[in-house]
């Protein structure tokens, strides 16, 4: 019965993994809905809270990550939904301004544009 | 005439199959004769359940000149048959079929290793916990170096059967042993780390002009050269083989732990000497994120005894080892521990050692100039006696060193606290800034720190737990975690993880999202650096940015990919280049060309670049590199492709950067 279960889990896993990836694929007609691929669209708005776009991103972590998932799709689903988080959490941290070299930093991404080049992933965790 | 796979010294060009270097070469029978027997029965196990060996590459060698080979001592018949079957699957040979994951009939779960500087540890999971590996001395963690004899090599993983420990350091520092070839491997001869380890025992010799060091061991007088890669992959094939003792059947796979500072050059020359013996490397971790790993084990397990909230608690995890010293902050939550910032430098035990050896002896330097017999005993003597006063005075407030060097040279001092930390002052400076830029990388502020967990072998010293901690503000340390298991232990975890087991009990609901350690990006705007993936980057990654040409009709764009901190592309490390051409002619600044960079979760860099702008039938199409492409030598690449394109085939950021 193992072998038939773990090939099961792998289903499930890989079904999950395109569920992400289905949702993503709706953007350019209807909008770029992240919520929908964190799978939060069907939910009643006051459903959507922080606490519950976390939990449900870190259950899609340890569904989705390629450690976890054999699927081919998992990869590009892990991606996605780093991406959603990034876009709905809102960073929970007011910045320590008082970090000398923090300060130094932000003051020279001001300067040389390129630092402001890519989100910064660290951020919004 | 016979067949057999072709003996361990031979040297052809690395790219010929047949080379010693080329990864599809080594099986590990090529090394170790006396761990045949073992490796002979899981062998025939093997063949019956697989049926008829592939094919691998034989070469026609004459009697006499594997005779030559003082490595070998194995009878011909037995190469043959043994050289019927490739032992390894080489990296990239996981990707092509599934075929290998279906077929081993025994669990095909990866080790954990953590090579140390000095020590090396391996660990299995055992389907409930995972359990360190004691060698036949008993030891978890084995002294990392390998003797060089006449026709044998012994390992410190079995090491010289029952010797006394001071005994074997001994034979350890007598010059027939290589040992540090963790601080050693994939660098250059300009490199300090390089130059700091001429003051070891056996030979380092650089030319100084940006190549591999030349690296020599005494046997019967002589200096005998080998390479980092080799010596490490000697050693590993003693730990795996310890491995495949204790677990009864063949291992493949590997998760090896690795400093945050290692480049991805380094990183290849590792997974170099693990094919050479024979392992597959499914992860390579940085050592502070397989204890996070481990941590959030922990807090799982609270989780479940205590039936807790399970709310993220960030840790901010410190590692010094004898060559290396790493931080990461990873913030975990119910199994998952996010790794925010990971920073590291190589400064380690080893400088602290060498630091102290030359206070006690000022003229250190000219003492040990040259090494003759004498001055090699001497310094052996010295390095035991410095290194038990550093020990000791992790629980004494000084210490007497008393030791007779010969040759007149005689040491006798009390050391103290203040005098070590005087002495060791810029290694305590460096400590602190690596702290403090992981805490600023992570966002965070001393006071978000939940748990500050030291590991490694220098986290025993007084001085630097205090200035961790310090920073950290906190009084004590997190207490369930031993020092010297905690990587390995890690590493395990991960390797049954990622080999996709599952515990019922849910022990294995973990993971741990890794970060990039450092900037990777390539030369654009002149010598500048354009991070497209910036630092402590979630992986799996993808980043794209946007560049366009700097001359009117430039037909070709030259991508020179770099990795490292540096403000300016030369400043850091260049992992490889490649050139896009067809760009169709136009005025300067209007062609887009895209350049993007993949991570994936086995950590593997893919650069893909391509006109963007214009499109259609008249572009060529997109370039994808895997890097690094970059062999020795490296470091002179960037400078020749200046001195023979100049300007001529640069790129600039274009102002959209991101494409729409």
């Amino acid at each position: 019965a193992s072998p038939l279960s773990s090939s099961h889990r792998d289903l499930a896993n890989a079904l999950a993994a395109y569920e992400v990836h289905a949702a993503a694929a709706l953007f350019p007609s209807r909008g770029e809905n992240w919520h929908a691929v964190l799978g939060m669209d069907k939910l009643p708005a006051s459903a959507i809270t922080e606490d519950e776009i976390k939990k449900r991103y870190k259950r899609l972590c340890l569904v989705l990550h390629p450690d976890k998932n054999r699927s081919a799709a998992a990869d590009g689903a892990f991606k996605l939904i780093r991406q959603a988080w990034e876009e709905l959490s809102v960073p929970t941290r007011a910045e320590p301004d008082f970090w000398p070299r923090r300060s130094a930093r932000a003051a020279e991404a001001g300067r040389s544009s390129r630092r402001e080049a890519s989100p910064d992933p660290g951020e919004k965790w | 005439m016979h067949l057999v796979t072709l003996p361990f010294p031979l040297l052809l060009p690395p790219s010929t199959p047949l080379s010693p270097l080329h990864p599809t070469f080594y099986s590990r029978e090529h090394c170790l004769p006396k761990l045949l027997p073992v490796l002979i029965s899981t062998r025939k196990k093997r063949q019956q359940q697989q049926g008829p060996p592939k094919s691998h590459l034989l070469v026609p060698v004459t009697p006499s000149q594997l005779a030559d080979s003082c490595w070998l001592s194995v009878s011909f018949a037995t190469f043959y048959w043994m050289a019927a079957e490739p032992f390894y699957t080489v990296a990239s040979d996981s990707e092509t079929t599934g075929e290998d994951k279906s077929q081993p009939s025994f669990p095909d779960v990866a080790i954990g290793i953590d090579i140390g500087t000095s020590k090396c540890s391996v660990a299995v999971w055992n389907g409930h916990h995972v359990e360190l590996l004691k060698n036949t001395r008993n030891q978890k963690g084995m002294r990392s170096y390998v003797m060089f004899k006449d026709d044998t090599l012994s390992a410190g993983v079995t090491g010289g059967a029952a010797k006394e420990n001071a005994h074997e350091e001994r034979d350890v520092l007598s010059g027939s042993a290589i040992f540090n070839m963790k601080r050693l491997i994939g660098r250059m001869d300009t490199d300090e780390v390089v130059q700091a380890s001429k003051a070891l025992p056996f030979l380092v010799q650089t030319l100084g002009i940006g190549v591999r060091p030349f690296i020599a061991a005494l046997v019967n007088n002589m200096w005998r050269s080998t390479t980092p890669e080799e010596v490490l992959a000697i050693f590993l094939l003693e730990l795996k083989a310890l491995a495949e003792m204790h677990l009864k059947h063949p291992v493949r796979n590997a998760v090896l732990t690795i400093p945050v500072a290692f480049s991805r050059f380094q990183q290849t020359r590792i997974e170099r000497a693990c094919a050479m013996a024979g392992l597959h490397v499914l992860r390579l971790m940085p050592e502070p994120t397989a204890v996070a790993l481990l941590y959030a084990q922990h807090q799982q397990q609270l989780m479940h005894d205590n039936m807790g909230s399970g709310i993220e608690k960030i840790a901010l995890i410190f590692n010094m080892g004898a060559g290396y010293c790493d931080a990461a902050v990873a913030a975990t939550a119910g199994g998952v521990s996010q790794i925010r910032a990971l920073s590291g430098c190589s400064v380690g035990g080893e400088d602290i050692l060498q630091n102290i050896m030359r206070h006690l002896v000022p003229n250190f330097d000219s003492l040990y100039a040259g090494q003759t017999m004498d001055r090699i005993k001497s310094m052996g003597l010295l390095r035991i006696a410095t290194q038990d006063a550093i020990h000791k005075l992790a629980s004494q407030d000084s210490v007497e060193i008393n030791v007779d060097l010969g040759d007149g040279q005689k040491v006798s001092k009390v050391l103290d606290h203040s005098e070590f930390e005087q002495v060791n002052r810029v290694i305590f400076e460096k400590v602190e800034k690596i702290i403090n830029q992981c805490l600023a990388d992570a966002k965070l502020v001393p006071e978000d720190i939940n748990d500050v967990i030291l590991v490694g072998g220098c986290s025993r010293i007084p001085r630097i737990r205090s200035l961790v901690l310090g920073l950290c503000k906190t009084e004590v340390s997190y207490k369930n975690i031993d020092a010297l298991e905690a990587a390995v232990s890690g590493a395990a975890l991960e390797g049954a993880i990622a080999s996709g087991v599952t515990d019922p009990e849910g022990s294995l609901d973990l993971l741990t999202i890794q970060a990039t350690p450092m900037n990777l990006g390539i030369r654009a705007d002149g010598d500048n650096f354009a991070a497209i993936i910036p630092r402590n980057t979630t992986v799996p990654a993808r980043r794209e940015m946007l560049f366009m040409t700097t001359h009117d009709n430039q037909t070709e764009a030259l991508i020179s990919v770099y990795e490292g901190e540096g403000e300016r592309a030369e400043e850091n490390h260049l992992l490889g280049y490649f050139k896009i051409t067809g760009i169709p002619p136009a005025p300067k600044g209007t062609v887009e060309i895209s350049v993007c960079m993949d991570i994936d979760a086995s950590n593997v860099l893919r650069v893909f670049a391509g006109v963007v702008k214009p499109q259609g039938q008249g572009v060529p199409p997109f370039i994808e590199v895997r890097m690094p492409t970059l062999d020795d030598g490296h470091g002179w690449c960037g400078q020749a492709l200046a001195k023979m394109y100049g300007s001529k085939l640069d790129l600039a950021v274009h102002p959209k950067k991101l494409q729409p």
